[in-house]
This record gives structure tokens, C-alpha cells and sequence, in this order.
């Protein structure tokens, strides 16, 4: 009898301090420190103390191959120990990278890249073009497995031909001129070539450490020869891997960031006790629910517009969803700005178009002044029921229940239940959810064996015929089924296209085209988001999630 | 008998008179089960949450999936700041917005953000048309008057819109609550009925039939309780899709085998006895010794076995949520509650809190009727 009386004083010393908080305070006021304190951050940071940084990333990349890889969780490895023809600056744009200048043929076909002088390898061997006609020959082998070859692919002449075996060497458009000098020949004039160009699978690989490790390269730090500012040094598995200044690289003077450890830490809230600790100075994934708060506490919030949107597939092969009022119902039907502010809680622009914004034309954005789509950041509910009205189901009569997937995610489940419940009370539609692994989800998508699937796309190079094909009637990644012979041609006009005003004046056309028919219910325009602590700074990352440390400086 | 210590007369009827107080077998088993406080408890917290589970719905305005996205984690107990006209509180939320509370505790709407001071880090919103200032520079953060920097007088009150709080998508954590014990509850009556039918009937056949049969059917058993239940239920959820239904066929079809092996055993000392005996002598068919001899003598420990397997089978059914292999949202059950609250652990330990005192609670109550009954039903305790 006696332990269950201290059970039950157990429990009400536990309901006392719950309750215990219901006291009043006194009345207090804001101490006045504020503006000096603000005053002071906003001095440039110098360099200061040791120059090494430690950053967590949250997942483990499946492999840091540029040839093979296309796993976004590699990019801090390879956009940092490696460098292509070209390679992105601070503010994106496309820069000379391993060449320093090159030339355009008149008809836009050929592409002739000039080295830069003296660049060597991080084990001090010369890099010549022949090593950048390895790696993309690497690359178009099929044994290699590269998970990018459609980048190659598509735009290079002969490129398909030596990818199928019936093509040589010869005939592919991929040659060394002389030892400084690389020649590209395309299989059509492509505006935004050099755009491609700036993604990881055209950069070099040693063919002397390929031939000698074979898949092995890649996995310790003797053998893992590269050409960017930072070389590896340490691999420990699963743990953390090194990263140091490769003196052989051809603008080592310039790189300020000594080294660089990057270690897993797979929980993000664990990471984020870390990084609030002091122990590490910046991670890659933040929990969504903190984002807020450490934005506020102004703790190193780093948000990067993405090129990239979140989008819900509708199936436009399915009835009743391929009637494009039914699309256009779901659509009016979301209130896009509750689920950004209330259940994602990230700062993110509500999207009523599929090509993200960030895609600029002698300082004209492709998405300035483009149309609403009767959407607003709000649900539009009476418009969204006279659209399912005009289909033919009014107030939601006879309409089917609506099968909603998404894989299984936390955040991507709750956005799920928002929709779900948003759709049933605004259009008077059932709403059934199903959920799978991504594995097993992706394939479903794919097979068509959806109605309503939770996805997103995040382009690989900053140009908008990342979008584009997507909606291309058969290409491979058009999951939505959707087809439209018009858009289709205008597509491929973009892609031959030379004139870069031209071309966005086709693009605008053929995303008109598409959105106003809803393919897709468009949720958000993506952001990255990161922690860095404020002493440093230099660091940058691109909007498709690159992220250069080589200038960066930590401070104070 | 005026005194007890005369002589008693020696009539027959009172030689064969029994002194003690005469009470069925029930009336026994309750009046020992009674003493037992914990037992008593236990028993009166399941009928509560019975009541909870089924009556309270109708009590509550909301029900498990009605979401308001405009009051989305909010605590029972909210720490207020008192308005600029006096006439209501003001609520900072997890995602450092306002939102307006009257003067009874209920909830109103997000008040209108009017500028961001970036620099003084302060955000103004507008409340009733007066402005107020929220300062985020540091933990915690503080709603003042912007010319004045006064902060507003700080009250801890309830929460009386939700009285339990609200969920990362501002549902009613206390209507899922009864959403989610009474998913518990089903689970539990159907493994008790599971036990109570399939694990009663083939025990007694393995016992009172022994022999081959007996092995068989124990090893058939074995069989089953060596295959771990949750790769069970998974197999279950990819042939029949995930939901509470694949969890109750799995349960179902498997979570009779330790009644089997009771009942069983039973069985075994039970058909030696004498009455059974000499109800085979007088030519009874096995199906009435079955059920008129065996199986209610052997009720006491069936009794126990069904009321400790419950609380497992509950507490299964919680675990599978948890994991995420269970119920498809928006349902509710308590352990598809705690796996959505683990994601907003640090900014919002009540959403799990309160689902996981539930689960708590549940077992405690079940557990306690099962130690009562096993020392009610035990015949060598009866005093």
C-alpha cells in the first residue's frame, strides 16, 4: 500500500508542476540593447584563428563518382573536389572553370574549349583534354552504369551511337584537338549548352587511378585523384570524411578555407543539438519545425532560392482527371499560402506554374509577368465548385473517391493530410490516402498507377528545359501522362533555338500552353535551407544545391 | 445462542450445516476481487474509457480529421500576453506567429502581420487596429507596445477551443484521443474474442483428444508463435493493404496461441479427474464433456490469460502505428499520434505526451484487472 501512495504522490507532483507555471510576473520592458548589438554584425568577418570549418551533412551519398552518380547527396563532395569545363560563381551564373575561354562555331554546333595553362591533377599530374574525352567516353559506356548518360546523350552528335554500340570513338563528338584544347560537336545548335555543360558529369576523371583501383577509386583518399580546390584526405565510413586544400589546383591562391570536415550526423535533430552546441559549424538539413525559431534567433539561417518546384501529379490519362476542369477544380481548391506558413512553416513563394523563378534573360526573368492561372495564394472555393460543376459533378455528386499517395515522408505526410482535408471540405469530394517507400511509390507513379501523387522536380542546370520535358507527350519523365502535339513542337523549337530572347519569348508560349490545361496542382517554389554559424562567410550555393566552399572565411 | 460457548444440539441439520457465509462461485471470485483496490481501479478506468472512447465524440465539436491550419500546435495551458485593449490575450505560437485569444480562453484567428523590423528584430502586427510588437531577438520572446516597449502583462491560462491542445495541423488532440482509444479498445475485444473462441476450442480438442492428434495440433502451434508478429503484419499490409483491418486479421489469425497452450494444459490434468470419468461412464459425447466439465473448471485461468494478453494486444497495435505500418491517416490511434508528435519533439513535447500517458494508462487499468482476477480466481489463496 505504501509504494502505491508515493505512485500516487508521484503523479500529483508531476500535475503540480504543470500547473505550477499559472503564476503571474511583474510587469517588464525590452531592454534597449538591441540596436547596438545589430550594429556590430553587420561588419565584414576576416579571417581569424584556424581556417577549418566542420559541416554535417544528414545523408550519406551512394557513391562520389561524377561519372556515375546522380545523387544530390554527392554534390558537396564532387562540386568541391572537382571542377568541369566550366563551373557556377556566387551569384549562379556559369563560369569558365577548367577552360578558360572557348568558341562558338557560326552554325552553334561546335564548341572548341582552350584549357587553362599548367593545370595538374591532385596527385601532380598533368590534365589534358584526352582526360576529359576519357570521361565522357567513361561516362557513355554502359557498364559504367552512369546515371547521367541522358545528359550526354541528348545533346552531344554520336553520343547515342557509342552508348548503343554502334558508334566509335571517331564518330563521337567528343575530341582532343591537341593537349590545351577540346572540341565538342552537338547533334543541333543548343542555346543553353554550356548551362548543361556546368553539371558534374562532364568533369574529368584519371584515367591512370581508373585503370589501376576500377570502381575502387572512389574509396580512399590515395586513390581518389581529383581537380577542384580540395582534394580528400580522411574517409572514415559512415563517420565524417576530410577535405583539404589541394595545392596543385590551378587557382589554389585564391582558395582561403584550409579544410573542411564534413561529417554524417543522419537525425537532424541530433545534428541541430550539435550545431547549437558550438560543435560543428554549419549542417545541411534542417528540421522544419525549428527553421522558424533559428530564424528568428538569427542562429545562421541560409536560404537558397532553388530551381525547383513541389508539385502533386494529377494522372490526365485517368477519369474523371482527365478533364481539364476537374484539374483546374483541384487546383483552385488548395489554399497554397496555410500549407507554406502552417505546415511546412518555410519562407516559400506559393506556385501557380511549373517552371521555377530564377531563370534570367538579359535581365528578364522568364516568370516576370507570367499569369496567375485564376489562382491565388488562398483557396478560391466558389470558382473551384462551379469548375467541378461545369465538369459535371456538382457539389462533388458522383464524383470518385480521389486515391491521394505520397511516400512515406514526415513533412510530405502532413502537406498530404492538409490537401486531403482541404480537397474533401472544399469540393465535397472523399479523399482516400495511400502511402509507400519511394522505391515502390516512384514505380507506381511511373506505371501510371495513380490519381492524385505527392512529387517534386529540382532542375539540374539553371535553364528552364529542365522543366520542360516533362510534360513532352511519351518522354520518360512525364508522369502525368499529360499530352499536347502543340507544346510538344514548341519544345523542341526552344531546344533549337540559338537566340537566347527568342527562346524565353517559346518557352513562356509553351508553359502558357501547358499550365492553363493544370496538369498539375503546383504547391510551392522550393528553397534550400542550411545552418552556417554567422563567422563565416564566403560560402555559396547554387540553386540547384551546390555547395562551393572555396572562398569561404571563417571569423571570429 | 445466547452463549457461545454452550454445547451445540447434535441434530442433523446441524451437523451438516455449513457455517460459513454461502456464496456462488462468482459472488466468491467478486467479493475476493473487490478487496483488491488496484484491481478495482483498474476496472473502473476501463469502463471510463469506455464511456471516453464511445460517448465523448458526441460531446466535442470536432471530430478526428477536421483540421484549422490557423492554430496549428497549440498547448492545453497557453502562455498569454494581455492585449493593448484589455480585451483579450495574445498567444505567440511555435512558428512565432500571434494568434488572438478572448478573455474565456477560446481561441480566435492569426492576427495580420503589419512589418518586419528586421533590424530591431520586431515584427508588428495589427490587433483590433492597434499595433504590437513582437520581439525575437532572444529567448523568450516578448510582445510589447512598439513606442512604449512595455511588454504586455504575461497570464497562464487554459486552453478551452482544445483542451488538450491541437496537432501540427490544428486537430483537437483530445477528439483523437478518443478516436485513438477507441481503435485501442476494438483492438482489444478482438483478441479477446480471438482468444475466447479459436484459442478455447483448440486447446480443449488437442487435450482431451492427446495423442497424435494432440501433437499435430501443438505443433501447428509452435509453428505460429515462432513467426515474430510484426513481420507478420507486414506481410498481412502487403496482401491486403495497410489499415486497421489488416491489423485485426493479423491479430486475428494468430494471437490465440498462448490461450491454446493454457487451455490445453488445462485439459490435460483435467480429463483424469474423476467427474470426467464418470461422465464418460454414463456415456457423455466428448463435446458435452468438453463444455460442461472441462472448459468451466479451466475458466479461472482462462479468465487471466485473456486479460493479460489485451493489454500486449494493445500495446502491439500502438507499436505498429508508431512504426508508421498502421492506420492511414487522418485516423487516429494512439500510436500513429506519438510517431506524428516525435517529428515536433523539441518545440512541442505535449503531442506526445498525452497520447503516450494514454497508452499508459490503457495498460496500467488492463493489467491491474488481470492481477486481480488471477488472485480472485486462485482457489489456493481463498482464505
Amino acid at each position: 500500500m505504501k509504494r502505491k501512495l508515493s505512485i500516487m504522490l508521484a503523479m500529483v507532483m508531476v500535475g503540480s508542476t504543470l500547473l505550477a507555471g499559472c503564476g503571474k510576473s511583474e510587469p517588464q520592458t525590452i531592454p534597449t540593447t538591441t540596436e547596438e548589438t545589430t550594429a556590430e554584425e553587420t561588419a565584414p568577418a576576416t579571417a581569424s584563428g584556424a581556417q577549418e570549418l566542420t559541416f554535417v551533412l544528414s545523408n550519406e551519398p551512394d557513391g562520389i563518382d561524377p561519372s556515375i552518380t546522380n545523387n544530390s547527396f554527392a554534390a558537396t563532395f564532387i562540386s568541391n573536389c572537382f571542377e568541369g569545363l566550366v563551373t557556377n560563381d556566387e551569384s549562379g551564373s556559369v563560369v569558365p572553370g577548367s577552360a578558360e575561354t572557348w568558341d562558338i562555331s557560326e552554325d552553334g554546333t561546335v564548341y572548341t574549349f582552350h584549357l587553362r595553362a599548367g593545370l595538374k591533377w591532385s596527385d601532380g599530374t598533368d590534365l589534358t583534354a584526352e582526360d576529359f574525352v576519357y570521361a565522357i567516353q567513361r561516362v557513355l559506356t554502359p557498364e559504367t552504369t552512369a546515371q547521367y548518360v541522358s545528359m550526354i546523350t541528348t545533346y552531344v552528335a554520336g553520343a547515342q551511337e557509342f552508348y548503343d554500340g554502334t558508334g566509335t570513338a571517331d564518330s563521337l563528338g567528343v575530341k582532343a584537338v591537341d593537349a590545351k584544347t577540346l572540341e565538342i560537336t552537338l547533334i543541333q545548335p543548343t542555346s543553353f549548352f554550356i548551362d548543361v555543360l556546368s553539371m558534374w558529369v562532364y568533369d574529368p576523371v584519371q584515367k591512370a587511378t581508373i585503370e589501376a583501383n576500377g570502381d575502387k577509386w572512389t574509396t580512399t583518399p590515395e586513390t581518389y585523384v581529383c581537380n577542384g580546390p580540395y582534394k580528400i584526405t580522411e574517409m572514415n565510413m559512415g563517420e565524417s570524411v576530410v577535405l583539404e586544400r589541394n595545392e596543385n589546383y590551378w587557382d589554389n591562391a585564391n582558395t582561403t578555407m584550409d579544410k573542411i570536415t564534413l561529417r554524417y550526423i543522419l537525425d537532424t535533430s541530433t545534428a541541430l543539438t550539435a550545431y547549437e552546441s558550438g560543435e560543428v559549424d554549419g549542417i545541411r538539413n534542417v528540421p522544419a519545425s525549428d527553421v522558424t525559431r533559428l530564424k528568428a534567433e538569427d542562429a545562421g539561417v541560409q536560404t537558397v532560392p532553388s530551381f525547383g518546384t513541389v508539385y502533386y501529379l494529377i494522372n490526365c490519362e485517368k477519369e474523371p482527371y482527365n478533364n481539364p476542369l476537374v484539374r483546374k477544380a483541384l487546383n483552385l481548391a488548395i489554399d497554397r499560402q496555410s500549407i507554406i506558413d502552417n505546415v511546412v512553416q518555410i519562407d516559400a513563394q506559393p506556385a501557380y506554374n511549373f517552371i521555377s523563378p530564377g531563370y534570367v534573360v538579359n535581365g528578364v526573368d522568364l516568370t516576370d509577368g507570367r499569369s496567375d492561372r485564376e489562382l491565388s495564394a488562398t483557396a478560391n472555393v466558389e470558382a473551384a465548385q462551379a469548375a467541378l460543376a461545369e465538369a459535371g459533378y456538382p457539389n462533388g455528386e458522383g464524383f470518385p473517391t480521389l486515391q491521394l499517395s505520397y511516400y512515406s515522408d514526415d513533412t510530405v505526410k502532413k502537406v498530404v493530410e492538409a490537401l486531403a482535408e482541404m480537397l474533401k471540405t472544399n469540393l465535397g469530394i472523399k479523399v482516400e490516402i495511400t502511402s509507400n517507400d519511394w522505391a515502390i511509390y516512384y514505380e507506381d507513379v511511373q506505371k501510371g498507377n495513380y490519381e492524385v501523387a505527392a512529387m517534386g522536380w529540382s532542375a539540374d542546370y539553371m535553364h528552364p528545359m529542365s522543366f520542360l520535358p516533362l510534360l513532352v507527350t511519351k518522354d520518360v519523365s512525364n508522369n502525368s501522362f499529360y499530352s499536347n502535339s502543340e507544346y510538344d513542337a514548341l519544345v523542341k523549337q526552344v531546344m533549337s533555338e540559338t537566340d537566347a530572347t527568342k527562346a524565353l519569348d517559346l518557352m513562356r508560349q509553351a508553359e502558357d500552353l501547358v499550365m492553363n490545361d493544370y496538369p498539375y496542382i503546383n504547391l510551392y517554389y522550393k528553397a534550400n535551407n542550411f545552418l552556417m554559424k554567422n563567422n563565416v562567410t564566403g560560402f555559396y550555393m547554387t540553386a540547384s544545391g551546390n555547395l562551393y566552399f572555396k572562398h569561404a572565411v571563417k571569423g571570429e | 445462542m445466547e452463549n457461545k460457548w454452550d454445547l451445540l444440539e447434535s441434530s442433523n441439520e446441524d451437523r451438516e450445516k455449513i457455517w460459513t457465509k454461502n456464496r456462488t462461485f462468482a459472488g466468491d471470485v467478486w467479493f475476493r476481487f473487490r478487496k483488491k483496490p488496484t484491481a478495482i481501479a483498474g476496472f473502473v478506468i476501463i469502463v471510463l474509457l469506455i464511456a471516453f472512447a464511445l460517448a465523448g465524440p458526441l460531446f466535442t465539436s470536432y471530430n478526428y480529421s477536421v483540421q484549422n491550419l490557423e492554430v496549428v500546435n497549440i498547448p492545453p495551458i497557453m502562455k498569454v500576453y494581455e492585449s493593448p485593449d484589455e480585451k483579450g490575450y495574445l498567444y505567440i505560437t511555435q512558428s512565432i506567429k500571434v494568434v488572438y485569444v478572448e478573455k474565456d480562453g477560446t481561441l480566435g484567428s492569426q492576427l495580420k502581420k503589419v512589418r518586419d523590423v528586421a533590424k530591431e528584430n520586431i515584427t508588428i502586427y495589427d490587433c483590433n487596429g492597434q499595433e504590437v510588437a513582437l520581439y525575437y531577438e532572444q529567448k523568450p520572446y516578448l510582445l510589447a507596445d512598439p513606442e512604449s516597449k512595455i511588454v504586455y502583462n504575461i497570464k497562464h491560462i487554459w486552453n478551452k477551443s482544445f483542451i488538450l491542445g491541437t496537432d501540427s495541423l490544428g486537430r483537437d488532440i483530445l477528439t483523437r484521443l478518443m478516436y485513438g482509444t477507441r481503435v485501442s479498445l476494438l483492438v482489444a475485444f478482438v483478441a479477446a474474442l480471438v482468444n475466447m473462441v479459436i484459442g478455447i476450442i483448440y486447446g480443449g480438442i488437442a487435450g482431451y483428444l492427446g495423442g497424435i492428434v494432440d501433437s499435430v495440433m501443438m505443433r501447428i502451434v509452435d509453428i505460429i508463435s515462432t513467426i515474430p508478429l510484426t513481420l507478420y503484419v507486414i506481410l498481412i499490409m502487403v496482401l491486403l493493404g495497410t489499415g486497421l483491418k489488416s491489423i485485426i486479421v493479423a491479430l486475428g489469425s494468430v494471437y490465440w496461441v498462448d490461450m491454446a497452450r493454457v487451455v490445453r494444459g488445462q485439459t490435460l490434468s483435467l480429463k483424469e479427474q474423476e467427474f470426467v470419468v464418470a461422465a464418460k461412464t454414463i456415456g457423455s459425447s466428448t463435446r458435452t464433456i468438453l463444455k460442461q466439465h472441462i472448459i468451466p473448471n479451466a475458466m479461472g485461468s482462462i479468465l487471466v490469460t485473456v486479460t493479460m494478453l489485451i493489454p500486449s494486444a494493445i500495446f502491439i497495435e500502438a507499436f505498429l502505428g508508431y512504426l508508421g505500418i498502421g492506420l492511414q491517416p487522418p485516423l487516429a490511434s494512439l500510436g500513429t499520434m506519438c510517431n506524428d508528435a516525435t517529428e515536433n519533439l523539441r518545440s512541442c513535447p505535449f503531442q506526445l505526451f498525452i497520447p503516450a500517458l494514454a497508452i499508459c494508462i490503457i495498460m496500467f487499468a488492463f493489467n491491474f484487472v488481470g492481477d486481480g482476477l488471477r488472485d480472485a480466481l486462485d482457489p489456493k489463496l481463498k482464505k
